[in-house]
This record gives structure tokens, sequence and C-alpha cells, in this order.
């Protein structure tokens, strides 16, 4: 190996390297910074109609990619995946306002109001990315769809030709959705839209060869509409997630720090083994540095040292900084993951500028802390009665008894602000609420789905330090706290 | 109603409470072997408290002990003839700190198993070997197999390694790591015999196993609890006399308690290996099982790490749990030892390893959890939190997270003399445990 960066080099290439913010809705995928991991190719492919993933595990991301041609060629190197670059692709919904593509939320609410069936929307936003002449016509989305309404034979018409056409060009066309937590601030009238969704999108497998659409969705909101059209299942056994494991987590951080626009990141490539030249300014990592721990746990080692203290026995910093950001399903965000790291770092060139490290586990432990505080209040957005269920539990100890929760809840009557009685509550809050708000183990269930708490092997409940310190629950134990 | 122990100990507490806040001055609550308790009242020099608080308070402590009460049940340390052995002695146990006017309340336990698991361990300056201990609080768990293989991987890595066998009571490493004809003239109960008329010098304690074949820089030396078996070598008649606290220090300060002599029985080991090799690496203590004081001193007075073996099941538990409350008692040595600590799951079942380690991860979290971690109250900010040592239930790197060695039934009742080779095993059941200790034991260095 050649030499090595410096501590405060390393600072300056993290620093360069990791973006400050970190959300795909405002910043673009490019071909420099685009990570392929391992785990997300069967997510592209075609043939794969529903793609799970939470929040910030790259949803946005490989929406945003898939419809950018040298993007997509990029994947479809990486991943050998061929048929990814025949493919076309059309936009079905998304978070950036495209009236001309797909209605936005309020044109959305005020259809639904109207009666408009879900699935009739969907068909006449596909028809028209399809380019079906009558359908072009209309001004405005209601008076598109009505023109589908009023045309029965000419949609399958439509979709007949559409897939032929497609079939000559030896192309697949793909209608991408995106942003589903953005369709209608109504939980009801979300899952109506995305059953309607999804029933297109089982139409077009069923029905058409070179037609194809692809769902990103939260598992939580794939979860909750009742899927009860004829073939639904088809749908959930073919479902790919998009999850990250923690060889994929760091090989996103190497990733980012080879590809930088900083005069470190080559000493970084030639330090680690040998990168391949893919593309102009995109280098591709290592194989041992994507996949074996050993290898990138050393690599780690030369940036964080390899224990989370001065006392040996408190861990690694390589499993350290993934494990304390996991949720109650074991899953660590990228998102989150880099936020801690810049964080880290950050906290780090403050605090311990002459620490022989880049980072000071002092500083990692402080980017964790970062980290979840915004994992909580992507919570608190994302699913509102969540935070409403979670109050009326500070003050008390983890692992706790199931009982004893609800105890908690009953107490406080969760069920009545649940259901809008209490006067705090918002109307968001009901809206998004949980499937049952009266049943509290139900509400646990769906808790523990979701990743907020878990069940130990002995029963009892916890949760994760990512949600138990901002929900503001203790952990119990026998040794009082020194008094100051 | 009948006063039990238990009760006449919980009440004869309180009364020593209100007494600190009555009298304000510091009292000390003594239990003697027989479970009887009196109060010990810090009078200042030329001012005692008046007869009559203190037959008042004789009277009170007498109804709540009921048949636990000493002859004479209050005290003043003015009249007693060497009162710093009641008021600093080493076993005095804070239970209350003086606020306001009251005083400070402590107990004191006289003559019983058990105290040195309050003591510290002492503060040495030079360099010394990492030790560690390997005990169960249940035996039968294959604690000294577990030994035997840690100090093979040790060795394998080029390290010298130095195996004691601690257990008096029932010894079984030294012939784990030799053939009888192998082992040294002497083991370590012979020490303790011959130091308590200081006649320990030049005692042949150790030998480099031959059963251990390491290729590379690697040693694996053993001390074993007694020496070779011969003729006229009576191992009984030594441990008897093995155990007790010697009549205190001598002229030449010799050391008198047993904490004291297993020091420096396992520093002259040490030395000895130095002496025919090289310093030992790490140091590995086969401590026995129980609640026995060589354990006790082992854990807290010996070892750098304690490896705790157990399986999953309510005694080793309830036996834990008991175990910790000792040191609980004392939150600044709860802090200090807790992360000295690492538990290790003995005997895992094979076809179920992973529904096992995580109920056994579970009740040990919740063992030392009640006991020896942090209370985290809620409310706390992230911060505060962090200085708080609480790990999670998942921590890998936590006290309570097991290092598992997976059972082997072909090591059910083995004869190691009969089966020389016996240690050719599957290494798989033990690899998670070596690995894992290994990097715990020399962390810093590796």
């Amino acid at each position: 190996m050649t030499a090595s960066l410096s501590a405060d080099e390393y600072r300056e290439l993290i620093q360069v390297a990791l973006p400050t913010s970190t959300d795909a809705d405002t910043v673009d995928p490019e071909p420099r910074t685009l990570f392929t991991p391992d785990s997300h190719r069967l997510a592209l492919d075609p043939d794969v109609t529903v793609v799970r993933g939470a929040r910030g595990v790259g949803k946005t991301v490989w929406f945003k990619a898939l419809q950018d041609g040298k993007l997509r060629a990029l994947a479809a190197n990486d991943y050998q995946l061929a048929r990814l670059k025949s493919v076309e692709t059309l936009a079905g919904y998304g978070t950036e306002l495209r009236p001309d593509s797909y209605p936005g939320p309020a044109s959305l609410g005020r259809m639904l109001e109207d009666g408009t069936a879900p699935y009739d929307i969907w068909m006449t936003v596909l028809l028209r990315a399809l380019g079906t002449p009558g359908i072009q016509q209309p001004l405005s989305w209601p008076e598109r769809v009505r023109w589908l309404r009023d045309h029965p034979d000419e949609q399958d018409e439509a979709l007949a030709t559409a897939d032929q056409r497609a079939g000559e060009g030896k192309a697949t066309r793909l209608i991408l959705f995106d942003a589903l937590d953005r369709l209608h601030t109504s939980r009801e009238q979300t899952n109506r839209l995305i059953e309607g969704i999804l029933r297109l999108a089982l139409e077009l497998r069923t029905r058409t060869r070179n037609l194809r659409a692809k769902v990103f969705i939260r598992p939580d909101m794939f979860d909750s509409p009742r899927l009860h059209f004829a073939d639904a299942s088809k749908l959930t056994s073919n479902a790919a997630d998009l999850t990250w494991s923690v060889p994929n987590l760091y090989g996103l951080f190497f990733h980012q720090l080879g590809n930088a626009e900083s005069r470190h990141a080559s000493t970084f490539r030639s330090a680690t083994g040998i990168w391949q030249s893919a593309e102009a300014n995109r280098y591709l990592l290592p194989r041992n540095l994507m996949g074996d721990q050993d290898v990138q746990r050393e690599v780690f080692t030369g940036i964080a040292g390899q224990w989370m203290g001065a006392n040996h026995r408190r861990g690694h910093t390589y499993t350290w900084l993934p494990n304390h950001l996991m949720d109650g399903i074991g899953q660590t965000s990228p998102r989150s993951f880099l936020r801690a790291l810049t964080s880290a770092n950050e906290d780090t060139r403050g605090r311990f500028a002459g620490y022989q490290y880049a980072l000071h586990w002092d500083g990692i432990k402080r980017g964790v802390q970062t980290a979840s505080r915004t994992r909580v209040a992507e919570v608190a957005e994302d699913l509102p009665w969540v935070q409403t269920a979670m109050k009326p539990l500070a003050g008390q100890q983890v692992p706790i008894d199931q009982e004893t929760i609800v105890n908690c809840w009953q107490e406080d009557d969760l069920a009545t602000t649940l259901r809008g009685g209490g006067k705090e509550t918002d109307e968001s809050q009901v809206r998004t609420g949980p499937r049952n708000s009266d049943d509290y183990d139900e509400i646990i269930r769906e808790l523990i789905e979701i990743g907020i708490i878990s069940r130990r092997a002995t029963g009892k409940l916890d949760l994760p330090d990512v949600y138990r310190i901002a929900f503001d629950l203790g952990r119990k134990g026998g040794v009082p706290r020194i008094q100051r | 109603m009948t006063i039990r122990f238990d009760d006449a100990w919980a009440k004869a507490l309180e009364v020593a409470k209100q007494a600190a806040v009555s009298t304000h001055l510091d009292v000390v609550l003594v239990r003697d072997i027989l479970g009887r308790v009196s109060v010990v009242l810090d009078d200042p020099a030329g001012d005692p408290p008046t007869g009559s608080l203190v037959e008042d308070l004789g009277v009170k402590l007498a109804a709540e002990a009921g048949p636990f009460i000493m002859s004479a049940p209050v005290t003043l340390a003015s009249t007693l003839f060497a009162p710093d052995q009641v008021l600093h002695a080493r076993d005095l146990v804070t239970v209350q700190d003086p606020a306001g006017d009251s005083g400070r309340v402590s107990t004191l336990e006289r003559g019983v198993v058990g105290a040195e698991w309050l003591h510290p361990r002492p503060e040495s300056g030079n360099e010394r070997s990492n030790r560690v201990v390997l005990y169960g609080f249940k035996g039968g768990v294959g604690r000294s197999t577990a030994t035997f293989m840690l100090a093979q991987h040790l060795a394998g890595q080029g390290h010298c390694v130095l195996a004691v066998d601690l257990d008096l009571e029932s010894p079984g490493l030294g012939a784990l790591l030799q053939g009888d004809d192998d082992l040294p003239d002497y083991g370590l109960v012979d020490h303790l015999a011959e130091s308590a008329v200081g006649n320990e010098d030049g005692l042949d304690l150790v030998t480099k196993s031959k059963t251990v074949q390491v290729s590379g820089n690697g040693e694996v030396w053993v001390a074993p609890a007694g020496g070779r078996p011969r003729k006229g070598y009576d191992y009984l008649a030594k441990l008897n006399r093995a155990y007790f606290d010697l009549p205190g220090g001598d002229a030449e300060e010799r050391p008198a308690g047993l904490a004291s002599r297993l020091e420096a029985a396992v520093h002259d080991c040490e030395q000895q290996v130095a002496r025919r090799s090289r310093q030992p690496d790490v140091v590995l203590l086969d401590s026995r099982a129980g609640i026995h004081d060589i354990a006790a001193i082992a854990i807290t007075q010996l070892g750098d790490l304690s490896l705790l073996f157990g399986s999953d099941s309510v005694p080793t538990w309830n036996g834990y749990r008991a175990l910790f409350q000792q040191w609980s008692q004392i939150p600044e040595r709860a802090r200090a030892i807790r992360e000295r600590l690492r538990m290790v799951a003995a005997m895992v079942p094979r076809d179920r390893r992973e529904g096992y380690l995580e109920v056994f991860r579970d009740h040990a979290q919740g063992c030392f959890a009640a006991t020896l971690y942090d209370d985290v109250p809620s409310g706390s900010d992230l911060e505060a939190d962090a200085e708080l040592f609480n790990p999670a239930p998942d921590d890998d790197a936590a006290p309570h997270a097991p290092l598992p060695i997976l059972f082997i039934p072909e090591l059910v009742g083995l004869d190691p003399a009969a089966r020389r080779n016996w240690h050719e095993i599957d290494p798989s059941a033990y690899s998670t445990f070596v690995d894992t200790a290994t990097d715990l034991i020399l962390g810093e260095r590796s």
C-alpha cells in the first residue's frame, strides 16, 4: 500500500465528499457519486413492480436515476443488467410538481371528491405518457379522465398499440411512481390512490409484455391498503426491498471518498487497492473494499481508530456506528449513516483537532446523536401518530412489559386522541393514524413492524437508542446516577 | 410473629438509620457470624450520649431483631479498645451518607465468607500480565476446557500464556494441559501452605504444557493446583489450611489475608515463567465455582477481565444476581468492576443456538441492568446519556453480550489421561469465544 492520508487530510476529504444535505429531493444523483450496492440489483429489474424502502434508503435516488439515460446506463453496467439499457421511463408520480405529466395533490384531491376512481386517474396518466392521441387535447386532468371513461375501447387499443410498438423497438416502457406519501393528506384517500396505482401495475404485468410499472413505496404504506383485488398477492411475492447491509453502508462512504472532488481522493484510492475507472471521473471500489468486512474495517480503523473509547472494551468503531443507528428491525438508513459521519467529522474538527485519527470516538457518538434527532424528526413527519402514541410513554424505562405500555395508553385515552377527540390533535395526526386506533395490542404490532419498538426474546419490549432518547424513555439500571 | 434472619437485618438497618438522625452520630450496624446484630455509635471524645439514649436504642433494636440480637446491642466507639477496627474496617459498607444533621450509616459483616467480594482491586504500579479470570457461578459448564482452548489459541498467535488452576477444591486444569508425570513438583496449594510460615521460596510451580503443541513463538505454561502426585505428597492436608486468613502481618510485613497470599502465589508463578522463558503476555486464572472467597478474590482483585460462564437457567441467573448485588451495594465498586466482566454462554445447543443465545442475552442483560448498570432516567439529554453506562440489549460490546461456546457431547465425562488427543475437536464450537476473548484481552495491543 502506498502512503495513506493524514488525519487532517482525511477530515478535509470527508468534508468535501459528504454532502451537507443528504436529501434526494433536493440533490439530484450524478454519475460521480451514484453508488450501486449489490443488494439493490433486484429493485432495478424492470419486472419487479413494488420496491419497498423506508425513508432515506434511496427510493427517490433510483426514481431519478432511472429517468436519466446516463445514470441508467451506468447502473446497467455496474449491475450487468443489460435490459436496463433498453428501458424507456415515464414519470407516473413524484415529488416534483409536473402537472403536464401527472396531477398534483390538489388536483388529485378534487378528483377523488368528485368520485373519480383512482384506477382511472392513473390509467389516464399512463396513456398520456404513452402519447395516446385522444387524451392529449383536453386541458385539465378531470377532463382527460372523463375522456378515458367515455372511450373504453380506445383505452384498450392504446395499451395494445403501445405494447406492440415497444416490442418492435425491443424496449420496455416503464412508468415510475415515487413520493406516494405526498399523494394526499388523508391516509384513507392515500390508500385508495395507492391501490389504484397497484391495480394498474398488476394490469400491465398480466396484460402486456413490454409495459411495466415500478412503484417505490414505504413498507408501512404498502402494507396498509387492503389489497383485495384479484391476484394482488402477485405484487407481494415479486416485491423487492431497498436494504443496506453494513458492508453496503461503508461501501457507500468509501465510494464518496474515492470519488470526491478533492486532491485527496486519488491518494485515498491508491491507498486502498485497485479502483476501476468506469467512466470519466467515476471510480469503482475494489471488490474487497465493497464486500469484505475485514478489509473495510481496516480502512475505517485508519480513519476512526479501532475502539469506541480509551477503554478498548467499549467496542469496535466499525460495528458501533451502524449498530447505534439501527432501528427496531435492524435497518440503518444510508442517510442517517452519512449524516452521522458528517457530524462526527465536524465535531472532531472542533473539539479534538489534535487527535491522531480523523474521527474521534466522542465525535462519532455526537454524530450518532445528531443523526438520530433527524431520524426522529423524519418519523414525526411521516407518521405523526407515532409521536402521539409514544408521548404517554415518556418517563418510562425499557425493557418494558406490554401491559405497562397498554396501561399508559389507557390512562391517557390514546384511542380518543388518535381519533381526534383530544384537543391537541392536529388533523394530519388523525388522518395518517394507525390501522386501528382502538386496539392497543394492534398498535404495538404496528410499531414493531415499522421498527420503532422491538420485542425481545423474553417477550419484553424495547426501543432502539435511535428512538429511545428522543421519545424520552430511560433504561432500567441498578446503579443510581451520581448526584452533582 | 417469628422474626427471621432477613427481617432482623432489614429492621435493624431501619433502627440504625433512625439512630443516625436522632443522635447526629455516625452509626455502624455490625452483624456477627451467627447473624446477630449490634450498633456502634461513633461518639465524639469527651461527649458521650446519655445513658438513657443508649438504653432506648438497645431496647428498640432488641425488639426488632428478636433472637438475632447481640448481648450488648449498643456500643460506644469511645469505649472500644481498637475503634478503628470497626469504624475504618476494610469491609465497612456505607449505606447512607451523612446529610444535614444526620450521621453516616454503615454496615459491617463479621467473619463470613463473601466479604472478599467487596474488596477493591489493589492499585499496582508495575506493568503486569493481562490476567483473565474464568469463572462460573455453577460448575460443570466446561470452564476448564474453555481455558485450555483459549490458552491454545493465544499461544497459536505467538503469545506466552500461563494457565493457573485456582479450583483448589476440584482441580482439573493441570490434567488437561499436562500428563501427570510432567507436572511440576508443587502447586498453588503448596505456595499457600508454605507461605504461612515464610517458606515458599524455591517451590517449583510451573511447567510448559506438552499437550498443547504450538508452532511459532507461542508458549503455554501451566501452574496446577497441586504438584505431581507422588508418595508422601499430601494435598488435602494443605488444602485444609489454605483458606485461612493468617494472624495479622508479622514483623516482616508478611502478607496475611487470603487475597494477598493468592496474589503472591500467582505473582510467583508469573515470575517463574519469566525466569524460565519470558514474561507471560496473558495469565488465565481458572477459578472455582460458587460464592467462594477464592473466586471473589480472583474476580475483584486479581483479574483484569473476568469471563463469567453460565448456561441459561434460573439457578445461574439467581446466582449471578446475588453476586452482582454484593457489588451494587457500593456504587463505585459496581462502576469499577462492571466493564471488566463478560458473559460466556456455555454449552449452547447447536441445533437451536440462535434462539438460545437471544434468550440468554436478555436474561444476562436483565441481571446486569438490575445490579451493575447505571440507571438511565427518562429526561436525560443526549450528552448525559452518553456518559452513563447502560448498554442496549443488542450491544455486542456489552458485558452481558454472550460469547458462545457450542455444546460438545464427546467432552462429557472426559478423561484427558485416557484420551490424550481429546482436544482435537470441532474448532467451530470455540471459534467465536476464543476470537472475541482474544480481542478483549489483547485489544489494545493486537
